[in-house]
């Protein structure tokens, strides 16, 4: 049966009966309902747009976790820049100030026929539109050596952020003088793309103040990732890194690199030069690259990732491991009546971060909107800002805008112009970069949550 | 016929007991209605479903709503408007938000709000930004991606939004 509960019951005149008296019954369901699964950013953005655009809408959130914790900024717990407890998100504003339903439960599984979500708690709640933002699963165990125990125990990851971020701020602290510091970044496509190398140069600021002979070290199964020349220009400047030729090359005369004549505080060993990750050994502190072992005190690692979960539990996942869907709507191509967005979706050009799938939910809000209404499904525009920081007042960005090109099913990026701070950028743009950074931790947090 | 048989006492069993005094009326009215409706329409998709999956169907809808009547505060009494489509600019407005708030409302000293702009300024700062007139850190690139046209939609969008 492919017609949802409040469909059929519709059918049999109950429900639009029931909307004809002014009392919340079982049957007051003529307003159409969108459950959405995870109160992260893409899921509690997309039920604030949907009260927003249309306040007949019925919006439930179901979310596994009483509090947010937000990953976005959760590396500047490392550093004690902010504590934990900053981190946390409530959905006070969603419920009181939007109308939209929290439940807090994990949800287990659905009947895609008859439209009705499963909850670990034992409930079932049925919906016409669904909308599936869960994040992200860490594959610890494709290190072999590595698995969530160890992460929760003794080398973290906290790419999810939780106790593994409070417990890496307490390994960094306790780190002996001279102590090494190793970063394992990750394969792509992965959460927030700079982020792997924003929380080594932060860790590298730190040391600089609290453990002046300490070395960081990334280890790297990529030969580049986004915001590389940008971000190096930074470590060049603050960490006596030296930036390779390969690099350095096109950027213009006027970029002002130093050269350092001791190796600094910050290397990076990428895939070329054998950063690729093999195994870890956690009694030794050792991770075997292909370029040969790293001993380290401290060992943060971002294992690959995957869609979240009950995604792949959900059958909305590919080979791939993320969610094929329609560019326009984000309708799963797997199931109909299904949205999946944020870190889990393909989204092509679309980097995994909050700000894709702040503006990922916003479109989709809007499709769902069209899709009840009957009316036709506008054009969607996205954006893209992620800010980084190379220290705590060097900031950098990528930014872009995306248009949908529909022929394709693709997303793409608009525009020649740099994606990046200018290689020539002046001292003052660079310190407005990382005003700008810490500014938007707030502005964006209250454009998804309150 | 069976749907009066199952659907019926279903909802009044299920219903009463669980609503307040002054709701109960209104659900047996429901319930009335849903019986003469029934009867008349022969809805016929009810035929394709058996007992228990209808029972199980009312069950957690009921389950539902008596979940939902507890968290919400869903319950404005203020009438609402239907949903209008999209506004000129307002898709490419939203892309704004993530830093500018909410409709450009922001009570944040970093960024510009743009709620209320008046439409020129809104202009001629967004294309001196995308020509280079004007130096920034980052709206240069957001600029760039952004047609004349687009730039004017979401002008007027922001115009309108009181600050
Ligand atoms: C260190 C770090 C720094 C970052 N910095 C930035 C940045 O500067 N800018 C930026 O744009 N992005 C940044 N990001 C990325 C950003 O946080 C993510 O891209 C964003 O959170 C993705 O949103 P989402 O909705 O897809 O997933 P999430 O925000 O992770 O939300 C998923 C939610 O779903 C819930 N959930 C999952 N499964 C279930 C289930 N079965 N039942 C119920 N609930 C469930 C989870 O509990 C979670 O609350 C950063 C990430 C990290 C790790």
């Amino acid at each position: 049966m492919s017609l949802s509960r409040r469909e059929f019951l519709g059918l049999l005149g109950a429900t639009a009966l029931a909307g004809a008296f002014p009392i919340r019954s079982a049957f007051a369901g003529a307003q159409p309902h969108v459950v959405i699964i995870g109160g992260g950013v893409g899921g509690a953005t997309t039920a604030k747009y949907l009260r927003l655009m249309d306040a007949n809408l019925k919006v439930t959130v179901i979310e596994k976790n009483p509090i947010y914790i937000r990953p976005y900024g959760s590396t500047e717990v490392l550093t004690g820049h902010i504590g934990m407890d900053d981190l946390h998100v409530t959905y006070d504003a969603l419920k009181s100030k939007y109308g939209v339903n929290v439940i807090i439960d994990e949800v287990t599984g659905f009947d895609p026929d008859k439209r009705n979500v499963s909850l670990k708690g034992g409930r079932k709640v049925s919906y016409d539109k669904l909308v599936v933002s869960p994040g992200i699963e860490l594959l610890y165990d494709k290190i072999p050596g590595y698995s969530f125990e160890v992460a929760e125990s003794k080398i973290t990851s906290g790419w999810i952020p939780g106790k593994q971020t409070a417990l890496l701020g307490e390994q960094l602290k306790a780190m002996p003088q001279g102590g090494t510091f190793l970063m394992v970044a990750p394969p792509a496509p992965y959460r927030c793309p700079p982020g792997p190398y924003e929380r080594p140069a932060l860790v590298a600021e730190w040391c600089q103040k609290h453990n002046p002979t300490a070395k960081v070290i990334i280890g790297d199964p990529k030969d580049e990732f986004v915001t590389d020349q940008t971000m190096m220009l930074g470590w060049n400047r603050l960490y006596g890194f030296n930036i390779p030729q390969k690099f350095r090359k096109d950027m213009p005369a006027s970029v002002e690199i130093k050269q350092h004549s001791n190796p600094g505080i910050l290397s990076w060993i990428p895939k070329a030069d054998g950063g690729t990750p093999v195994s870890l050994d956690v009694e030794k502190m050792t991770l075997k690259t292909e370029g040969g072992d790293i001993k380290a005190d401290v060992i943060n690692i971002v294992p690959p990732m995957r869609a979240g979960k009950i995604a792949t539990a959900m059958g909305l996942t590919d080979e791939k491991g993320w969610c094929p869907n329609n560019r326009k709507t984000f309708e799963s191509s797997l199931h109909p009546h299904v949205h999946v967005i944020g870190d889990a979706c393909h989204a092509d050009a679309m980097p995994k971060s909050g700000f894709s799938a702040n503006t990922q939910a916003k479109s989709v809000a809007r499709a769902i909107v069209e899709a009840l209404a009957g009316r036709e499904i506008p054009t969607p525009s996205w954006e893209n800002t992620c800010y980084a920081l190379a220290g705590s007042d060097y900031g950098l960005f990528v930014a872009d805008v995306f248009e949908l090109a529909e022929a394709e099913n693709k997303i793409k990026r608009v525009g020649k112009f740099s994606r990046y701070l200018k290689l020539d950028a002046t001292p003052a743009q660079i310190r407005m970069g990382a005003v700008y950074q810490q500014a938007w931790l707030k502005s964006f947090t209250e454009d998804c949550f309150a | 016929m069976k749907l009066n048989t199952i659907l019926l006492p279903l909802l009044l069993v299920s219903c009463i007991g669980t609503v307040q005094a002054d709701e109960k009326k209104a659900v047996e009215k429901v319930a009335k209605a849903v019986e003469a409706k029934t009867v008349e329409a022969k809805a016929p998709a009810a035929d394709s479903v058996s007992k228990d999956e209808l029972r199980e169907m009312i069950r957690e809808l009921i389950q539902e709503e008596m979940a939902n009547l507890q968290p919400t505060s869903n319950t404005d009494s203020k009438p609402v408007a239907p949903a209008h489509a999209a506004k000129a600019g307002e898709i490419l407005a939203h892309t704004c938000a993530g830093c500018h708030g909410t409709n450009g409302t922001l009570e944040n000293e970093a960024f510009m709000p743009l709620a209320g702009m008046p439409e020129q300024e809104f202009v001629k700062t967004m294309l001196d930004f995308r020509d280079g007139a004007r130096q920034s850190t980052l709206m240069g690139t957001v600029a760039n991606g952004l047609s004349e046209q687009q730039i004017r939609d979401m002008a007027r969008y922001f115009m309108e939004v009181s600050p």
